[in-house]
């Protein structure tokens, strides 16, 4: 027996002969190995640069928010904690005030009103000490004055880093700078949507100001605390609650820990989701790879039976046979490995750049990550070699005598091709050929066709988490604006009588064709142990401007009725007909409301994918203790006005949180993922490319293993361009399998990754969607990248040796 | 044996004209000759053997005849075409009108049954009856095999069939290389003997061979030795029969 130095040389030489092949499998692994690296980085500095950013700011473990519409004197909150069983559990507890507001921060060419909400907070004296503002440009607070727009409202216009902004009622605000809170560290408007900032402008104000612009002078309606270190949060919660019960008995609140917090709990979620999605993707190519892996090492190990024979006649043990095929397949996946680093490294600074412009935070972290890129190597390396360890056992394992048989013995007609004795093919010789060649190697026309089909699941993910988004957007779109694409909806910043002066003035605003008043309140429904915050309207249900559309109606019977969305009725396991509490604000004094349960039927179920919205009769406003009070309007511009006009005219009116149309946060959405586009684009080459790879690894293996019968066609006078062209529809053939598989598959990973999606943003229905405009890029980049691939072997087939070819004994 | 009957025709046109043919390998600087100004004539009809040791150059003149391989110098035209500057696209009609190859191993494809080898050369040289194939296997004596694939005939079988493919083309040169080289004496003899029936019938045939015995049933016995013609002419002590020979 040799010495292993002698067979890692025999292996090297191998691979230098099978260069193109060897390069092809190890770029693929490099590819699955480089994504999975530096995506999982990502993961890592994403989940380092949140705990970090939110230990910058100090950010609150507990968020104390009042009943809508509630408001209390300054200082009464912080005393009442005093009433605590453990009042050294707190560390620091600030009040605050926030009120919705409209913002316009309109340019000369660009107008700019949307949504928000100006955030009253202390600002003396070192303050804030919880929830302290990142300053991105520009400049902060000093000496109690100054305001802070949110950066990310401030980059989507790209608005200077100072300026004006007007609130509602046209009331200027001068900002100082830009940034933001860790409550904002990503912007919903809390209709279960992120990156909402085109739709939602944030303002951070002095409390004092924002208390004398608002009227509410010593009035606040929000606290934050931070605990001391090591304190339950849970605990110190329900601790606070209880406090803030005896302390102020007629005023609803509700206490969240830093956990509920929506943009704490879409970070967190989406970079666990993301994680996931990253190790599926790569761990797809990958496997692509190992297909592909596979088929080479067979095809090595097969042309090289009679050496195994012969070494095994001459008595070399199996181990020793075997050790230079699984060189070659350990040097393979080593060189992808070595790439794959490289290409992960590469990656990883590329993202990492692009995430910290993206989202910013007071702290990015973006160190290298040991971690994610021994992972990837380790997987990267063994699922390739591991491939190729099962066809060198099955060689080895044979008798020699059958290793030894070659040539004319030993050529058998192979794989399936006795099925066409009895299925008579159409066509001439020519033509049948690549359904021959296709049922010859029947395993790798499956691997090869497996390989492909892992690559074609990715791009149908992706294209599909594109179609289904846009799917529940167009949903959404369809229940708001239908009959009414005009409309306009109003929300006040406070409750209105419906004879006020406001109310008033909307209606008969010039712009305005008709109005319809209603009544908006943040609501939970709790049922079999699952709690969901509603936001529940009460509107004519049969108004002629807009009523929701109601599927599987029952009658209330008695009951007061409430519509809820589909999702909501199935996660709270509740179907129409069911009785349900719902808890909800009533007004027990001027600015205070008090929680309090209903027994209400789930009468129908509205086709708005937003779990959130919830619809009741206004008849019921009493529920609410509001009979007579109205916070909102739906509007029809009157005949000469568009819905731009009417919403021009609300923002002058002072007590106007919001007038915009019902899909706008649908519709501004639709233009966010439009700008993504090019991403996939980007996921269509990228597949394209690896689907073309592998393509042309399996091709470039049947031109080797077929050499023989080619130069004998080409002696029979058939021409490289028909060999080529059989090579295109065989891998074509292979393709359109492979595509079909990944397709099928592609669709039940996207149904997966959805699921996963939903734990990150609950409040929305993704349905699994797939357009046919998908389906069809996907055939074509699946079926185009393994018809092509043949032809790069015009080269091979071209300075194909026809005479040495044909004189080679086997 | 009828086979033995010399064909006579009145004006035999040359089929196969070869002028000052050479072929040299360059190889590391060590150049090899593999044919040197070989010239020849060979008429329509003709049943040939060129005889040669191991490395004389015989497969190399074949494959030059055939337009698999193009001469370093020198002209070749077969079957009234100038093989020797013509583009790659007429070499291949070439091949496909003119000449059908025979080789020592065979060359069938493994996954087509004996039948589909053989309708593969009528496909590819543009013939229409389905008939022809399975005839052309009856005519090489395998009628009851066309339905088994090349790994479950025995060599000889092969060889028929591989002869019944080359016929099927139509082609009027047939070029076999060797033919007999992995067959045993009285397989191989059968092999010759239908190859011969194929001349009478008006093919050209050339077979090369190293073995002198072969020779000895050809017309005419083309001999090379180092890549250059050193006798040509009727075989030794005349004409063998087929019966007549001794491995
Ligand atoms: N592709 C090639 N490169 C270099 N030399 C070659 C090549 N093909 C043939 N030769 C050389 O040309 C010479 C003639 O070869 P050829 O195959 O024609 O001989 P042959 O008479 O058919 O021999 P055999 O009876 O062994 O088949 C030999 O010396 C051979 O080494
Ligand atoms: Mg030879």
């Amino acid at each position: 027996m040799r010495r292993f130095s002698f067979w890692l040389l025999w292996s090297l030489r191998e691979l230098r002969r099978r260069w193109v092949q060897v390069a092809v499998i190890a770029l693929v692994i490099a590819i699955g190995t480089g994504v999975y690296a530096g995506l999982s980085s990502t993961s890592d500095w994403r989940r380092a640069s949140y705990d970090a950013s939110y230990e910058a700011l100090n950010a609150h473990d507990l968020h104390v928010t009042l009943a809508e519409g509630s408001y209390v004197p300054q200082n009464d909150l912080q005393n009442a904690l005093s009433a605590m069983q453990h009042p050294e559990w707190v560390d620091q507890a600030e009040e605050r005030l926030i009120q919705p507001t409209q913002v316009e921060a309109s340019r000369a060419d660009d107008t700019v009103l949307v949504p928000g909400r100006v955030v009253g907070i202390p600002t003396a004296g070192g303050a804030p000490g919880i929830d302290k503002i990142y300053v991105a440009s520009g400049s902060g607070f000093s000496e109690g004055s100054g305001a802070v727009l949110d950066a990310h409202f401030a980059d989507q216009y790209k608005l200077p880093e100072e300026g004006t902004v007007e609130l509602a009622g046209g009331v200027p605000v001068q900002y100082s700078g830009t940034g933001f809170s860790p409550e904002y560290f990503i912007i919903t408007t809390g209709q279960g949507d992120f990156n909402a900032q085109a739709n939602f402008a944030v303002l951070f104000m002095p409390l004092e100001e924002i208390q004398t612009i608002t009227g509410r002078t010593r009035q606040v309606n929000d606290l934050v605390l931070s605990l001391q270190a090591g304190t339950d949060r849970g605990a110190a919660a329900t601790e606070v609650e209880q406090a803030l019960a005896i302390a102020l008995p007629d005023v609803g609140v509700e206490v969240e820990t830093i956990e509920d917090d929506a943009a704490y709990h879409v970070l967190y979620q989406d970079v666990d989701s993301d994680q996931g999605t990253n190790v599926a993707i790569a761990f797809l190519v990958l496997l692509g790879a190992a297909f592909a892996a596979f088929n080479l090492i067979n095809r090595i190990v097969e042309s090289e039976r009679r050496e195994i024979g012969i070494g095994m006649a001459l008595g070399v043990p199996r181990r020793t046979i075997a050790l230079r095929p699984l060189l070659v397949g350990g040097e393979i996946a080593a060189l992808g490995v070595v790439f794959g680093i490289g290409i992960g490294f590469l990656m990883g600074s590329l993202l990492g750049s692009a995430l910290s412009s993206l989202q910013p935070l007071p702290v990015w972290r973006t160190p290298f990550q040991v971690g994610p890129f021994a992972g990837a190597a380790a997987v990267g390396f063994l699922l390739p070699f591991l491939a190729t360890a099962w066809p060198v056992w099955r060689a080895v394992r044979v008798e020699p005598v059958q290793a030894l048989q070659t040539g004319h013995l030993a050529a058998r007609g192979g794989g399936l091709a006795p099925l066409l004795k009895r299925l008579r093919l159409p066509g001439k010789s020519l033509g049948q050929m690549p359904v021959r060649n296709i049922l010859r190697a029947p395993r790798r026309t499956i691997l090869t066709a497996l390989g492909i089909g892992a690559t074609i699941v990715v791009l149908v993910a992706v294209l599909g988490t594109l179609d289904s988004i846009n799917e529940v957007l167009n949903r959404m779109s369809a229940e708001l604006n239908k009959g009414a694409p005009e409309r306009v909806t109003v929300t006040l910043a406070n409750f209105q009588p419906a004879d006020s002066d406001l109310a008033k003035a909307i209606e008969n605003s010039p712009a305005v064709g008709s109005a319809e008043s209603t009544l908006t309140g943040g609501a939970s429904i709790t049922n079999e142990g699952t709690r969901l915050d509603m936001q529940v309207q009460a509107l004519d249900m049969e108004s002629p401007i807009w009523h929701p559309t109601v599927n599987s109606a029952v009658d209330a019977g008695g009951l007061p009725g409430i519509v809820l969305a589909e999702k909501a009725a199935s996660d709270l396991h509740l179907k129409p007909g069911d009785t349900l509490m719902l808890t909800l604000p009533y007004r027990t004094g001027e600015t205070t409301f008090a929680l309090r349960q209903t027994e209400m039927r789930l009468t129908g179920l509205h086709p708005n994918p937003i779990r959130l919205f919830a619809y009741i009769d206004i008849e019921e406003a009493n529920l609410f203790g509001l009979a007579g009070f109205t916070n909102g309007f739906q509007l029809i511009p009157a005949s000469g006005y568009s819905a731009s006009d009417v919403k021009e005219a609300m923002f002058h009116l002072p007590g106007v949180a919001s007038a915009q149309e019902p899909a706008a946060v649908a519709d501004t959405t639709r233009d966010q993922l439009r700008q993504f586009s090019s991403i996939f684009q980007i996921v269509g080459g990228f597949v394209f490319l690896l689907a073309l790879l592998i393509a042309f690894s399996a091709a470039s293996i049947s031109v080797d293993e077929r050499r023989r019968e080619n130069a004998t066609m080409e002696a029979y006078g058939v021409r490289v361009r028909t060999l080529l062209r059989i090579a295109a529809i065989e891998s074509g053939m292979i393709g359109i399998l492979g595509t079909i598989l990944g397709v099928g598959l592609g669709v039940l990973a996207l149904g997966w990754l959805l699921s996963r999606t939903s734990g990150t943003i609950p409040d929305i229905q993704l349905l699994v969607s797939v357009k046919p405009a998908t389906i069809i890029i996907t055939l074509a980049v699946g079926i185009a990248a393994t018809a092509i691939a043949p032809l790069l072997n015009v080269r091979k087939l071209r300075r194909m040796d026809v005479p040495s070819t044909l004189r080679v004994m086997e | 044996m009828g086979a033995a009957m010399p064909v006579t025709r009145n004006k035999p046109e040359v089929m196969i004209r070869l002028d000052n043919v050479s072929k040299h390998y360059d190889m590391d600087s060590v150049g090899v000759t593999a044919l040197d100004s070989v010239s020849l004539r060979v008429d329509e009809g003709e049943f040939i053997v060129v005889l040669g040791p191991s490395g004389s150059g015989k497969t190399t003149l074949l494959n030059m005849i055939g337009a698999l391989d193009t001469p370093s110098s020198g002209e070749i035209a077969v079957a009234g075409m100038r093989v020797t500057g013509a583009r790659r696209k007429e070499l291949f009609s070439f091949r496909r009108r003119a000449v059908a190859f025979i080789f020592q191993s065979f060359n069938l494809f493994p996954g087509l049954t004996a039948l589909e080898n053989v309708q593969f050369a009528v496909d590819v040289t543009g013939g229409h009856d389905r008939e022809e194939a399975r005839r052309m296997l009856a005519e090489v004596g395998l009628g009851e095999r066309v339905e088994h694939f090349p790994h479950e005939l025995s060599g000889g079988e092969q060889q028929r069939v591989a002869i019944a493919r080359a016929l099927a083309t139509g082609n009027p040169v047939l070029l076999a290389d060797e033919p007999t080289g992995e067959l045993d004496f009285r397989t191989g003899v059968a092999i010759l003997e239908l190859l011969r029936k194929q001349a009478e019938a008006g093919k050209t045939v050339l077979v090369v061979t190293h073995n002198r015995e072969i020779s000895r049933v050809a017309d005419r016995v083309v001999e090379l030795s180092s890549g250059k013609i050193i006798s040509d002419g009727p075989p030794e002590g005349g004409r063998a029969l087929i019966s007549d020979l001794r491995w």
